[in-house]
Formats: structure tokens, sequence, C-alpha cells
């Protein structure tokens, strides 16, 4: 056995040092690692060196993750904090500040203007007011390289003064990095300043930074956009070994991309079209439609007025006795009607009925004259000698009154002496004029006035039955006696009718039983009285009244010669 | 196109003369009057070499210490070159200065630098011994300049440009 061992360190003893030197460096190597990688890391070598752990790093992190999300939400628990605060304080500051400009504007005239903007456009309110509340300039916009200050491109406004951007890239970066060791311990930095009307503002990133001077109020979303170039900025440069020194090429293309200061200042006011809502079509064929029907309505409305207004002066224009001579018609408010009319042409009231016009509308100022106008004539003749019942009067084309019938000898008399006289009557004709005796003619003639008479009495009940003025009895039975003399000298038979009525306090049976009951009471009355009559077989519905009376019929009496 | 720029740092004790160093390569001017710088002033100038081409050097003239704090050690971030100034009548600042160099290679990886004695015009009173100068010339250039007369200057910068552009 030893001697194997004698043997086997002959053989391996070189390898088996050489062995037992690795292990022990092995075994050293938790208390070297450090160290080397200090010296790697010191040393020209240090991307090389990042670049390989850069894999397995990563990979230990995905599993460290995994296994213990805990540990690394510990650790970037003060990262997010912060940054979670600050998210949510410029949510709030641009929320506030369009909250207050928005309200301030909501109620005035270009207010509502801006309203009709924003849906006619399909942006919100709050875009449209900020679009227009919001001037802003950009005069100059720089990118920075973030260790060095050099300013790896630029963009100024054409009208702006030239500036060393150098020098103030510099500047900022140093006041940039004062801020930071002097009051942003806890990870803040210079994000705005403002001398006099100019703002600056600084929006930082890992490796480049970008310094916009702005005039004026820019709107939040402008920093929005300006965070979202400076994002795909490190995301199209993430290799650090690219060179971005200022004047390269390659890169200058790259950095001047979407940093032209007039699309910005357009970006900045109006959103992306996503954020747009489609532009909505309904309210303009709505307000078509209204339109067209307040067109049609007002064309409607117009044509039937001027229908009114012509039936209105047809009718005038035909109706004898009227001589329009001036018509003035204020489109759906009024229509005066001016002229000349005959006394005893119809009532111009009943020219106004049923027609397409509101007779309140309808103003009338007419002047007195004498038509020639044969009905007029006509009317005019039967005014002035009043015929007696049983005479006609009609009145030709040349202006020849003729008189028909049977009148008096008295009437006609006077009829015919009178009539030349007539304005309109040029001549009179009475060979169609009967005389009758006298004393039937006059009874007849007395009869029918005192029929008027005795129809128009009432007699008046306080309830039920119960007669208010008795005497009235008395007057009504006198006059029906003198009528019955009078109808007998007429050669006429007389009727008497005796009607009832009530007022509405009852309900309908109990007042037709009231109707009944009183015009048997005025039957029963005047029998006492000497006169006979019947109860009428219908009672006029429209007298609403307490009271009762009586219809006179007369007939021809074809008994006596 | 725009030219090409590097971001240089001016790294020196207080006193030196390094903001009237960066006043005479700007502005060619002189002001006797001491002017103490406060943190950092940045200026920038085209540099025009021949046959090199252009280039722009963004000059930092960071307050004048004797070591460099965290502050100034955050504005040397991204510096392609250094102009370590010393004052000629005060040999302490050439120590300072070369302190500083040794500080600044610490942060940056390969910085281009150039030393310069100042107060070329007071050179009856200089400390420095010209021994010194040879010694330090073997190892980065050094120049002797006035920013009062203006001597020394534009070569100072235009060496450490043309440095920056090999």
């Amino acid at each position: 056995m030893a001697e194997f061992e004698r043997l086997r360190q002959l053989l391996l003893g070189q390898e088996q040092e050489r062995l037992d030197s690795i292990e022990a460096k092995q075994g050293s190597l938790p208390q070297r690692l450090p160290e080397a990688l200090e010296e790697a890391t010191r040393r020209r070598g240090k991307e090389r060196m990042a670049k390989a752990i850069a894999g397995p790093v990563a990979i230990a992190l995905g599993q460290a993750v995994k296994d213990n999300p805990q540990t690394l939400v510990d650790a970037l628990f003060p990262i997010i904090g912060p940054a979670i605060r600050r998210a949510i304080a410029e949510a709030l500051r641009d929320f506030s500040e369009g909250f207050n400009r928005a309200l301030e504007s909501s109620f005035t005239p270009k207010g509502l203007g801006w309203r009709i903007e924003a849906w006619r456009s399909g942006l919100t309110y709050a875009q449209v007011v900020f679009s227009h509340t919001l001037k802003f300039r950009i005069d100059h916009l720089f990118l920075i390289d973030r260790e060095s200050g050099i300013v790896l491109h630029r963009e100024s406004a054409p009208d702006r003064q030239d500036l060393d951007a150098d020098a103030i890239a510099g500047m900022l970066t140093a006041i940039g990095d004062f801020v930071r060791d002097s009051v942003g311990k806890g990870g803040g930095s210079l994000a705005s300043a403002t001398v006099g009307e100019n703002l600056l503002w600084v929006i930082e990133g890992p490796r480049f930074n970008l310094a916009a001077f702005l005039r004026g109020v820019p709107p939040a979303h402008l920093r929005t956009l300006l965070e979202l170039k400076l994002e795909s900025l490190h995301a199209d440069f993430a290799d650090p070994s690219r060179d971005l020194q200022a004047g390269t090429a390659d890169a200058g293309a790259a950095f001047a991309e979407g940093m032209q200061l007039p699309a910005l200042e357009r970006a900045a006011i109006e959103p992306p079209p996503a954020e747009r809502k489609p532009p909505r079509r309904w309210p303009y064929v709505l307000i078509g439609v209204l339109l067209v029907a307040a067109i049609a309505g007002w064309w409607w409305r117009g044509h039937v007025w001027q229908m009114g207004v012509d039936a209105t002066v047809e009718r005038f224009a035909h109706e004898p006795g009227y001589v329009l001579t001036q018509i003035e018609s204020q489109r759906w408010t009024s229509l005066v009607i001016r002229g000349l009319r005959d006394p005893d042409a119809g009532p111009p009231e009943h020219l106004l009925t049923d027609l397409p016009i509101d007779a309140k509308q309808v103003h009338l100022d007419l002047r007195a004259m004498i038509s020639p106008d044969a009905a007029v004539t006509k009317a005019r003749a039967r005014r002035l000698l009043q015929p007696p019942e049983g005479v006609d009067l009609a009145i030709d084309t040349d202006g020849t009154l003729h008189l028909r019938g049977i009148a008096t000898q008295a009437w006609i008399d006077n009829a015919t002496s009178h009539a030349a006289w007539i304005a309109g009557v040029n001549a009179v004709d009475s060979s169609a004029l009967s005389a009758t005796a006298d004393t039937k003619i006059q009874a007849r003639e007395q009869l029918r006035t005192l029929r008027k008479t005795i129809e128009s009495l009432r007699v008046d009940f306080d309830h039920d039955t119960q007669v208010v003025d008795p005497a009235m009895v008395d007057a009504m039975a006198a006059n029906l006696k003198e009528a019955a003399a009078l109808a007998s000298a007429a050669r006429w038979t007389l009727h008497v009718e005796v009607f009832g009525a009530a007022d509405t306090s009852g309900n309908e049976t109990l007042n037709r039983g009231l109707r009944q009951a009183r015009a048997a009471w005025l039957v029963e009355a005047l029998q006492q009285r000497g006169i006979t009559a019947q109860p009428a077989a219908d009672v006029p519905a429209t007298l609403l009244l307490r009271t009762a009376g009586v219809r006179l019929l007369l007939e021809e009496d074809h008994s006596t010669p | 196109m725009t030219a090409l720029a590097r971001k240089i740092c001016m790294l020196g004790d207080f006193g030196v003369g390094k903001t009237s160093l960066v006043e005479r390569f700007l502005r060619s001017t002189f002001d006797e009057k001491y002017k103490t710088t406060v943190g950092v002033k940045v200026d920038s100038k085209e540099v025009v070499l021949d046959p090199e081409g252009s280039l722009k050097l963004v000059v930092w003239d960071i307050a004048g210490k004797s070591a460099l704090d965290a502050l100034n050690q955050q504005y040397l971030r991204g510096a392609s070159g250094l102009l370590l100034v010393a004052d000629g009548t005060r040999e302490a600042t050439l120590r300072s200065a070369l302190g500083l160099l040794m500080q600044a290679r610490e942060l940056l990886p390969d910085p281009k630098s150039v030393l310069l004695l100042n107060k070329l015009d007071l050179v009856e009173r200089w400390e420095v011994a010209p021994g010194t100068l040879s010694e330090l010339r073997r190892s980065l250039p050094v120049f002797e300049t006035s920013a009062r007369t203006g001597d020394g200057v534009e070569a100072a910068f235009a060496e450490l440009a043309r440095r920056l552009m090999a």
C-alpha cells in the first residue's frame, strides 16, 4: 500500500500539486471576487465586464423576483413611492389647471362657442379651451448629453436671437447637478425655472436631458410629448458605445426627428387622433331637418295667411253694397280693409265667418255710401216701405221696383207714391199688387203684432209651481182674449199652446217634471180665466229659466166665407 | 454641419487665473480686478485647427480648490479634456494642480490634459524651478501663459483641442 502511494506520488505528484493549488484558489474565490470585480471596473475593460455579467445578472434578478418578490418590493419601495407621489401631484395640478380654465369659461358666449367647436371637432371641451387659452411659444429646445452637458441637438424658433447653446446647456447641467446635490437628495431635480416671461423646462433622462425654453402658458400635454420624445431617444440610442457627440451626422438626423418646434406646438394643443371622438353626424342631420322644417313652416304659414287675405278680399269684393279701396296686410299680424259700405248692405261680421284667417286679425275701416246695386236697393226699399206680409219686392237690372201681393189700399197708395224716391229705384211696377178688405187685413196685422207681445210674456216661478207674480197671468189672459177677438175678425183659428221651463239647478228628470208641471199649472190658470189652452208637445230646451209661456198657432179659417 | 463639441474643465487652486485665462481665450480681454468663481461658469468657443478641422470647446470654469469635493466631481462628469492651471509665483498651486489631475483621472477614463503655468508676466517672482518644469514636460504638455498679456493662452487651448481631435 505504501509503495502504491509512493508510485502514485511519483507518477501523479505534479498534477496533484496543480489540482491542490486550483482547489485552494477556488476555495478563496469568494474572498477574491469582489476585489477582482473592482479591479475590472477600474480598467479599460469595464464595458466588456459589464456586457459579460449583464446576462447572468438579468437571469439571476429574474429568478430572485420569482422566488422572493417581497425582497424586490422592499428594495424598490423607496423609489416607487416618490415616483407615484410625483405622478399624482402632476396629474392633480394638470387637472386643477384645466378645471379652473374650463369653469371660468363655461357660461360665457365664448364658452358656448367653444362648446360648439368641441362638439363639431370631436374634441373634449377642455381640449378646445386649452387650444384657445394656452398661448405659448417654444423658443428653443436643446437635447443635452446628461454627463457632459454638451448640446447634442438644438431647435430654435427662427425669430429668436441666437444663444450660446453649449454654454447654456453646460450651465443648466451644472445647476441641475448643484440642485440635485444640495436639495435633491431624495431623487428630485430641477424640473422648471421661470425668468420673467420665459419659462424653462428640464426633462431628465438617464443619458439625455431635454431643455425647453418657452414663453406664455404651455399646456401640460407638451411636457408629456417631450417626455415621450426623450423616452424614444433613449430607446433608439440604448447602445452606450454609440458616438453621440454633437455634430455627428448619424445622430443628428435621428435627434431632429419629431423635434420640430411648430409640429410640437401643434401637437401640444391637439391631442393624438386616438383621443379624438369620431365626429357626430346626427346633429348636422337634425339641424338640417329642423332648418328645412322651419323654412317649410314659415312658407306654409305665409301661404295660409295669403290664402286668408285673398279669400277675405274676394268675399268683400263680391258682396253687394261694399267697395274696397285699400288692403293693408301685415303678415301673421293684421289685415286692414278700407272701403265704402252701404248701410243697407249685409253686416260685415257675417262676411268674416268661415275664413282661413282669424276674424280678430281683420280690422275694418268702412265709410258710408249709397250703393246702386239691385240687392242693396231692394233691401233699402224693404226698409223704407215696410211691406206687409203677403207682399213681395223685386228689382230688375234696369232699376224697376216690382211690387207683388195683397195689401191694404192705404199701404199700396203710400208705397207707389214713395217708392220712386228711393235711391236706386228708377221706376215702380205695382201692377201685380191688389187691395183686400180693410177689416180682415187690419185684424191680421194687429194680431201679428199682438202675437209677438203675447209670446214675449213670461209667468215666472219662485220654486216648483209657486208663481212670483199672479198678475202676469191676468195680463196674459187679457191679451189672449184680445187675440181671440182679432183672430175671429181676421178669419183665423187661434190655438194656444202652453210650455214650461226650468233652470239647470236640478237633474234632467227633475227638470222635465218641473217643465210639465209648470205648463200644466199655466193651462189650468188660463182655463180659470176663460182661455182654452193645451200643453205644448215640445219644450224649448234653450230657455233655462223658472218660467212658463204661450205660443199662438194661427190657421186659416175656411169655415167662413 | 455643427462642429464637434467637447467638454473641458479648468482645474486649479483658487487665484491661479483660471477665469482670466478663459476670458482671454474667449474674449481676448483681461480684468485686473480679481473675481472669485462661485460653483462653475460654462462658456464655449469654436477652435479652428489646420488641418484637423474645427472643434467646439465647452469650457467649464470650476471654482478654484485644492481638492475636488463631491459637487466638483459631478461637474467633471463627461469631460474629455482638462486644463490644469497653476500659478508660477506659488509653487504650492502646482502641487494642487497635479493632485487635482490625479483625482480627475480616478473619475474620467482617459482625459486629455494640458498644464498651464500662469502669470508669465510675473516671471521674475516665479517659485517654480525650471528643472521641475522639465520634469513635468516629460509626462504632459506644459504651457507658460499670461492671461494679462495673452502669451501662450491660445496655444495651450489649441494644443488641448488638437489632442482631443487626435
